[in-house]
């Protein structure tokens, strides 16, 4: 896992990346005021790449997280808003090459931008491909992310019990 | 241990941990940390915005305080330059390998109570396989 992985395959609710010249080892997708905010970089301190989701205020009055007990909720909406996925070239290509004129060059075009999934479809919209989420297809690294999260919830819950019960 | 355990979720490939969580309160700070006995103070130091001249940060005022068994760190910016600030504002910032413990993190929001949330992180790391 990297930042380039990240840039290719991420994709985080309606988060667009944002350039960041200070940081070029990191991503970003969002901004630090929005609702939800998405940064990945390497962390020498854990060994490893970082991705932290930041849910500011406004999504957190959203889904009405106001107590640590409202935790267990956050892997659920993360599961359904942030995921890793590959395009089916096949598919969109024989959508383009039914829909729309001129097929190589605009596969060509979206080939070169198949570097940051979000411009990819940002680029599929501007060409008038409704939804083009249809031609993703989710990485098998989402099961161990989900499997996580849920794990992390299924501790939180219970860590408050335990300490109940104390 | 188990309480150990408890704060860190581990895969084979990603680990999921409560990180930096921000809020606002309106307490008094003197009967806040009080309550928080774990931590002590570790340092208490005016922004100049020696940086940044025509830029004033919100609060005049940052106290850091550390809690030396698990590493979290607290900063609480206080004294607001501006009308509309809460008082309080409280960055909770846990040790990069154990994550924020719920235990902890209660007994931190109970002192400030009442409290707004200002933002909550939610850290998923990669560990890089060794080769």
């Amino acid at each position: 896992m990297n930042a380039r992985f990240v840039e290719r395959h991420g994709k985080f609710a309606k988060c667009r990346r944002r350039r960041n010249k200070r940081f070029p080892r990191a991503v970003w997708f969002g901004v630090t005021g929005s609702a939800r905010f998405f940064r990945g970089y390497p962390k020498q301190e854990i060994r490893g790449f970082r991705l932290e989701h930041q849910a500011n205020r406004v999504f957190l009055d959203k889904y009405k997280i106001r107590t640590p007990s409202d935790f267990v909720r956050l892997p659920d909406i993360l599961i359904s808003q942030a995921g890793f996925y590959r395009v089916d070239w096949n598919a969109l290509a024989r959508y383009i090459g039914r829909h729309l004129r001129h097929p190589d060059a605009i596969l060509r075009m979206a080939r070169r931008r198949s570097r940051i999934l979000t411009q990819l479809l940002t680029f599929l919209r501007c060409i008038s491909i409704a939804n083009p989420e249809r031609f993703l297809r989710p990485l098998p690294i989402n099961e161990v992310i989900y499997a996580a999260l849920r794990e992390w919830a299924e501790v939180w819950r219970k860590t408050r019990r335990r300490d109940e019960r104390r | 241990m188990a309480e150990e355990k408890s704060n860190k979720i581990v895969t084979d490939e990603c680990i999921v941990r409560a990180d930096r969580q921000v809020f606002t309160s309106e307490i008094e700070l003197a009967a806040a940390l009080q309550a928080l006995l774990d931590f002590r103070t570790e340092r208490d130091h005016a922004l100049r915005n020696a940086e940044a001249p025509l830029f004033w940060t919100a609060y005049a005022r940052v106290r850091r305080l550390i809690n030396d068994q698990t590493k979290t760190k607290l900063f609480i910016n206080y004294r607001p330059r501006f009308r509309r600030l809460a008082s309080i504002r409280v960055a909770i910032v846990p040790d990069d390998i154990a994550g924020l413990r719920r235990p902890e993190f209660e007994m931190i929001l109970r002192a400030f109570e009442p409290y707004r949330r200002v933002h909550v992180e939610l850290a998923i790391d990669f560990p890089w396989k060794r080769r």
